[in-house]
Formats: structure tokens, sequence, C-alpha cells
């Protein structure tokens, strides 16, 4: 992406470290002026992002201008809703003249910083494009002393070490990459000496490692927070070579476990190699593997995978069972599965993954599919140019790779300016049955002035259910009260999307000319559909 | 670590933290030779000596280390 820095000081040395990104970085100290004034760098085209980071200690210095920065920051995201505004939280120095006083001090710094973050929250709660970076993920985990360079600061007006610049790129890459949707999936998790200490086969159900003491609560405290990672929608599964009788009772069973079976989306607990397994599990689960982190304390085990399944993560695990939870957080957490909200949705994704498997027991029983889609008790609910739903919606765009017509990935803001213009149609799908909720599943887009469908999908959960029927009549009838004769879309093979590819045709629409783009797997080439409407 | 051996780190440090081709930084030179050793250069390449050797230049010292020959120096004198 294009970044463009602004600061109150001089933040140069960041240009080269957010990485995968182009980073510019404006005047320091003309950061009001450069929100407002629509000659400025900030309203450059091909512009993606705007962070803005403030050294809180300049900023309190400098009296009103505080105060101003939040309501500049909501005029600039109104004015430019293509833009992503990232404003980074600010953290002064306790340490001031006015020494313990100042703890109690409505005015002091810290009391004026906690205000203008507050201001903060409140702006990226109502506005689709700003998102707010913390950086006391960089001041709390070196602190000052490390990150401080008065020296650099008396020279140049550059507050900070090295140390900080990198830390904060570092943070930014993944925050932009969070909101471009690029997290995995899928943790996958050994068990002896991963979830508890100790070897079940050698030790017994009574011997394993786990409890509130010692090394047990090492073990006890990453589960609780691999469960905590599990209710913002990751997916768990367990690859383990252990007898499955034995530990299946250890988690089912166990008193101190906090992980039960419900809670894994998938288990492969045999004696066979975890290369296989980790292939079953995203077999079973239909998701790529470049969606997958594997953890597990053995390092001959991580190297078979790493080298065996290259597009799977795998962390180094420390050998010292004490800085497990810590590594957790920081080393697979953000790197692997950051993100910027956490939807409703995503806390039911075990459930919903659960729930599609009774329904495959179902389907199972039922004679055939009419007489089973009509016991399913199908509710939908079609909505178009809803703004609370944009979020959910570009992460489909993101997240979709199996029914997805077209793969265009967008961001949020991309929707939001959609549903807000004139010129497009953005409907979504909405699925309920008598299993479960599984919130909104479908989104179609219809661009009337060129008559295009440029995106069509429907989330692997509910194919074969027939609703994306319903949602392409819907886009058929918008086009039709459009007085649209025709419409088109553009349909491109990925290596994923094969279950769509009949989809249209089987729809009463015809291919027109050939385009010859070829795919960025080179495999097929896109194919234009037409359906006349009239 | 020898002579010769901090020179190339020096040099090595200087040409990455300017952003110049490899090759462009030797042994003898000095700011005035580079044009992306300006201000912001200076300070980047001092910066950048507290990762590498673990040395904090003072603000009254960054003036005189402009010049490869300078950042040898004042390493070798301060290890």
């Amino acid at each position: 992406m294009e970044l463009l820095v602004l600061s109150n000081v001089n933040l140069a040395p960041i240009t080269r470290r957010v990485p995968g990104h182009t980073v510019a970085v404006g005047e320091y100290g003309d950061v009001l002026r450069s929100l407002a004034d629509r000659g400025s760098v900030a309203y450059a085209d091909g512009l993606d992002a705007v962070i803005l980071l403030l050294d809180a200690d300049e900023l309190l210095e400098a009296g009103d201008l505080l105060d101003e920065i939040p309501s500049a920051l909501a005029a600039f995201s109104a004015a430019r809703p293509d833009v992503l505004v990232v404003a980074s939280t600010l953290h002064p120095d306790p340490a001031t003249v006015v020494t313990y006083a100042s703890a109690r001090d409505p005015e002091g710094a810290g009391s004026r910083a906690a205000g203008f973050n507050a201001a903060l929250r409140e702006l990226a709660a109502s506005s689709a494009n700003i998102v707010v970076f913390d950086l006391g993920l960089v001041f709390d985990r070196y602190g000052r002393e490390a990150l401080i360079a008065r020296a650099f600061w008396y020279a140049g007006r550059i507050p900070y070490t090295n140390l900080w610049f990198e830390e904060c790129g570092r943070h930014l890459s993944g925050l932009l990459g969070a909101y471009r949707g690029q997290a995995r999936k899928v943790l996958v998790c050994d068990l002896d000496g991963t979830l508890w200490g100790g070897v079940l086969g050698e030790d017994g159900p009574g011997g394993i490692v786990l409890g509130e003491d010692g090394i047990g609560k090492c073990h006890r405290d990453l589960q609780r927070r691999i469960k905590a990672l599990q209710e913002t929608g990751v997916l768990l599964a367990v690859a383990s070579k252990n007898d499955h009788t034995d530990a299946e009772s250890v988690l089912a069973d166990h008193p101190m476990m906090i992980l039960r079976p419900s809670d894994f989306a998938a288990m492969r607990i045999d004696w066979a190699d975890k290369v296989t397994n980790i292939r079953a599990i995203a077999d079973e689960l239909s998701l790529g593997l470049d969606s997958f982190v594997f953890l597990d304390d053995h390092p001959v085990e991580r190297a078979l995978v790493a080298e065996h399944l290259p597009e799977v993560a795998v962390p180094e695990v420390p050998s010292r069972p004490e800085l497990l939870s810590d590594w957790f957080v920081r080393d697979v957490v953000f790197p692997h599965f950051a993100r910027l909200t956490i939807l409703d949705t995503d806390r039911a994704k075990t459930e919903q993954y659960r729930a599609r498997g009774e329904r495959v027991a179902e389907a199972g029983q039922a004679v055939d599919l009419p007489a089973f889609l009509a016991r399913l008790e199908i509710r939908i609910d079609l909505r178009t140019d809803d703004e609370f739903l944009v979020d959910r919606a570009a992460q489909m765009t993101q997240k979709t790779n199996q029914f997805n017509l077209t793969t265009r990935r967008c961001t949020p803001a991309e929707i939001l300016a959609w549903a807000r213009g004139d010129q497009y149609v953005v409907v979504t799908l909405g699925y309920q049955d008598r299993f479960g909720d599984e919130g909104v599943v479908g989104l179609a887009v219809l661009d009337r002035s060129s008559a295009e469908m440029p995106l069509f999908l429907l989330s692997c959960r509910v194919i074969g259910r027939e609703v994306e029927i319903r949602l392409l009549d819907r886009i058929e009838e918008l086009a039709r009260d459009e007085g649209l004769p025709a419409i088109d879309c553009t349909f491109i093979p990925t290596a994923r999307n094969g279950v769509a590819a009949g989809f249209l045709a089987a729809r009463g629409w015809y291919a027109t000319t050939e385009t010859g783009t070829t795919t960025t797997t080179g495999a097929d080439e896109a194919i234009r559909y037409r359906k006349d409407l009239v | 670590m020898n002579d010769e051996e901090l020179e190339a780190r020096v040099i090595g440090l200087v040409g990455r933290e300017l952003g110049v081709p490899e090759g462009s930084i030797t042994a003898a030179t000095s700011s005035a030779d580079v044009e992306k050793w300006d201000s912001l250069g200076h300070l980047q390449v001092c910066m950048a000596l507290e990762a590498e050797f673990g040395i904090s230049p003072e603000l009254e010292e960054l003036a005189e280390l402009d010049s490869v020959s300078a950042i040898v120096d004042y390493v070798r004198d301060a290890g």
C-alpha cells in the first residue's frame, strides 16, 4: 500500500521500516494543515492510508493542538472515504515536575492523553475508515529508556531510537495486513509438551503436567490464551501422535483442561505423520494450508511440517514453559491472527463449523436434496446497502475462495463507498436454519452504470443450500427495476473456485466473448457471461 | 575486531542507512561526497550505530562523525 505518515515530530526514518509498503513522510508539525488542505499530500491520488503518529510529550506542550486533532481527523476521513486513517494513541511520560501529584491532576499529561485516546476510540467506532493503533504496544514493551533518543531530538527533532522505528513499523505492517484480511484461520496444536507437559503415552493420564502450579500452570495458561483466540473466530485442531482413546479421554475428562473436544473443529490423533494429518484437517475443513499455523514443541516435527508444507506457518516454540503465554500472544497471534475488529459471527465460528457437521449428518439421512432443504427450515435475509454490514462484507471478500465468481478482494472503505453511492448496489444475504444462525454469508454487487456484476460470493458454510439462487435473483430483479436490458459478469477461474464454475450457466446466463485474460494460475481463462433481462 | 573488519562494517552501515548502491561508499568517503549524506542521512547513520555497535553518540559528537574514517576512529575509541 501507499502510506503517508503525518506527525508533530520528525519521523523520516520510518520510511524504510514498514515491510511490504511504500512510505512517504509529511513535513513534521504540519498535521492539521495536511488533514484540512485539499492541496496537501494527504489528498494525493493513489494514497491508500494516512498514518498519524503523534509524540505525546511534544503535543501536550503545544497547547490546544491536542483538542483540534480528533475533529480534523473526522473531517478528513469523511472527505477521503477511500483512504484508511490509522491514528495512534498518546503515551506521555508520566515523570513531570509535579512528580506524584500528576496522577491526581485532571489537567495532567496522563488525563489529557486519556481523553484524547477516548476521542479516538469514539471516532473509530463511528467511521469505517478510521483505525486506532495502540502505541502502548511499543512503549510498554521496551520502555522509554530504550525508545527515547535525546541527542537526535535536539540535533534533528527525531525523538526516538531505531528500536522504536523498527517496532512501530512492524506493528503498522501487521495492522495493515489485518486490514486487508490476511489473517490465518486455523491453529493446529500438538498435545504432549504443548497443551500439557509430559508425555501421555509414558506418564499416563494422571502423570501429565497440567494444573494451577508451576509448569502445569504454564501449559494451562497457554490453553487459556488459545481458548481466548478461538473465541475471536480462529478454528482449533489437534494433530498429535498418541493413542486416540487415551488422548480423547484426557481432552474430555482431565479436570485441569481448559480446552475440551467441543473447542476443536477437527482432530487427528493417531500414529500417522503430522504432514499427512495436517493435510487431512485442511481437507476436512475445506480450508487452504496457507490459512494454517502449527504449534509443536518438538523441533523435528516442526522441521518436517515446515519442509513439506511450506504454506503452513510454523513458529519456533520456546523451550522454557514459563515463556509460553507471552510468546503465544506476541509471536503467534500478532503475526498470524492479527485483526482490527471482532464480529459476533467470529465468536460463533466453531459452533457454526460443528453445526455444519450435524447438517452433513442430516444430509446423509435425507433421501433427496429438496426434502433435506425443506427440513432445514431455511430463512434468508436479503439487505441492500446496509452500512452496518460493511465490515462483514469486506471480510467475506477477503476470505471466500470457493464460491466466488470474481475473487475480488475489497476493503471496508471500498464497500462503504459503494453502499453510499448511487452507482453500486451492495446486496448481502443472511442465513438461518433450525440448526442455528450463520449470520451474513452471501454478497453480491451490481454496478448500475455499466450493467455489470463485479462481485458475487457465498461463504462455503452454506454451499449446497441453493440460497445463492435467491441472491442472484435479487441482483437480476434490481437490474430489471433499473431498466437494464442485460447484465454481465466475468467469471475468473482460480485454483479454488471450481464449485462455482457452472453456476451462471445453470441460471440462464450465456457465455459471450471470451476476454482472453489469463488468471494468476494461468490454468484457465476468464469467461464473460450475460443474462438478458428483456 | 580488527580495523579492516571495523571499516567494512562502517562502510556497510553507511551505505545501508543512506540507501546508496553498494560500492559507492569507501574508506575515503565523507559526507560532502554523497548527496544523500545530508542532515537527515547523517542522523540516520548515527542512530544506526547503537544497534550495530551498542554506541549512542552524544549530541556534541554528532557533527564530527561526518566521514567513514571519523566514524571508524570513534567506534574504535569507544570500544
